[in-house]
């Protein structure tokens, strides 16, 4: 059994220009399997949080409606589908809207733990983690971009981005981890290669899988993290109970 | 209630802005100057945490010359510096103070780059109540500061303190920027405007990862200080 907490918070930049989070984060199990997304909206585009909002709600949504359906013998190509899916509900609610879907820009990664395997999609630069204690990987980091802030977005502008997609053997993982880049600082041991900083991920696991785990603490955490970026921070950890 | 404290990554990959503070402690300075002095540094040390960018890119080092030239801070981070109580002693050893000064920025600049850290240009405050009593070592590391300046390895700031302040001491420093005599005591006022000045440079692109690389950054944009109120040119 996989037991699920999670939070999003509004960062310290954010917070002293009056702007609302623009990250967000959603969560469900169905059928033995569990279903996380996390994202984050383009800071620059006005729409951003709606984006974001609605991209996690929806891959949740689809992932567990196909897993339903037909089942998550090949989760590969049915996140790529669910990717595409998500991306044209952005696009619709831009367009009922009368705005550019790039105003409702946002980054987006979706897990889905099966009980064989874990597959987890990314658009933009989303944190995505797993592994046990001592042992974490993180999965298709986004490629470095000429420019630090540069990121891919769900809904452009410029060219779709592809989603980078992983899947994993489910035996020997304890825990899934998804974030949004603004704790890339803290969580990451090494920025330049994207390796998991690991006596954070031992923390986490362990604390997850106490009794007393609480979405509140986790809250908690993340406000009061000197991120060393001022973005809003989100975190999303699956671990076996 | 059940706190979760994990450990993070700690380290800060942000850009730094060296800043080396080499504050006249000789016995002139004694009574109410070195109160004065030590009251403002306090004021600084609170408010220079008080600016997200600076706390975390400003790193200070604290050299004072009296009777003899000692590293007091040696380099910290904004966010950690503590203030301490200055006591005065003895002569005015500003050559000794400016040779330490240099070795500490060059070592500095060194372990930026060895931890793969973008920084800019360091920047050096003289602030003295007298003239050297170490006369040749005061003349060549005067020499050596103007050859750093030179190569844009440093900016120097040289600030008089009452009536017999050398000023032409200050004024051997640097080929590009003119002393200015505090008004005064007002230390608390400068250590005000330092601490505003290294928020204005940690909010500006003006860094690279190299002495000649700042050349070119700073050719492109000037960092903005904010006036300074509490000195006379």
């Amino acid at each position: 059994m996989w037991k699920v907490i999670g939070s999003s918070v509004t960062g310290t930049s954010h917070l002293a220009a009056g702007r609302d989070c623009e990250d967000a984060s959603a969560w469900c199990a169905r059928d033995g399997h569990v279903f996380i997304a996390v994202a984050d909206g383009a800071g620059s585009r006005p729409m951003s949080r709606h984006g974001a909002a609605l991209a996690v709600r929806e891959a949740i949504r689809l992932t567990a409606e196909a897993v339903g359906d037909r089942g998550a013998d090949d989760p590969a190509a049915l996140l790529a589908l669910v990717v595409g899916q998500v991306r044209e509900q952005v696009t619709a609610l831009a367009s009922t809207e009368g705005q550019d879907p790039g105003d409702y820009a946002s980054t987006l990664a979706v897990a889905v733990l099966a009980p064989e395997s874990i597959a987890i999609a990314q658009v933009g630069d989303t944190i995505a983690v797993l592994g046990r204690a001592g042992h974490y990987e993180t999965l298709t980091p986004e490629p470095h971009g000429e420019y630090v802030n540069e990121t891919t977005f769900l809904t452009g502008p410029g060219p779709l981005a592809e989603a980078r997609i992983a899947v994993r053997p489910a035996a020997g993982v304890d825990g899934v981890y998804l974030a949004t880049d603004g704790l890339r600082f803290k969580i990451l041991a090494d920025l330049a290669v994207s390796t998991p900083f690991t006596p954070f991920f031992d923390d986490l696991t362990a604390y997850a899988r106490s009794p007393a785990a609480s979405d509140d603490a986790l809250t908690r955490f993340l406000a009061g993290l000197d991120d060393q970026s001022g973005d809003d921070k989100t975190l999303v950890a699956a671990v076996r109970g | 209630m059940s706190e979760f404290s994990p450990r993070v990554n700690d380290a800060n990959p942000d850009p730094r802005i060296a800043c080396a503070l080499l504050l006249d402690t000789s016995s002139s300075m004694a009574g109410k100057p070195i109160e004065e002095l030590n009251r403002g540094f306090r004021l600084f040390c609170e408010e220079i945490k008080n600016d997200d960018l600076a706390r975390k890119r400003a790193e200070i080092t604290v050299i004072t010359f009296g009777g003899t030239a000692r590293v007091e801070i040696p380099f910290t981070e904004g966010r950690d510096l503590v203030p301490r109580q200055l006591p005065t002693s003895g002569g005015t050893p500003l050559g000794a103070a400016l040779d330490l000064a240099l070795d500490l920025l060059t070592r500095q600049k060194q372990a930026y780059r060895e931890a793969g850290l973008e920084y800019y240009r360091p920047w050096l405050f003289v602030l003295t109540d007298g003239a050297p009593t170490d006369g040749p070592a005061f003349t060549a590391a005067a020499a050596r500061v103007r050859e750093v300046e030179a190569a844009r390895g440093v900016s120097v700031f040289g600030i008089g303190i009452g009536t017999d302040a050398n000023m032409e001491t200050l004024h051997a420093l640097s080929a590009q920027r003119v002393p200015v005599t505090l008004n005064g005591l007002s230390f608390a006022g400068f250590f005000s405007w330092l601490s505003a000045s290294l928020s204005a440079a940690s909010a500006s692109n003006a860094y690279a990862s190299s002495d000649s690389g700042i050349a070119d950054v700073e050719a492109a944009q000037q960092i903005p200080l904010p006036p300074v109120g509490w000195a006379t040119a």
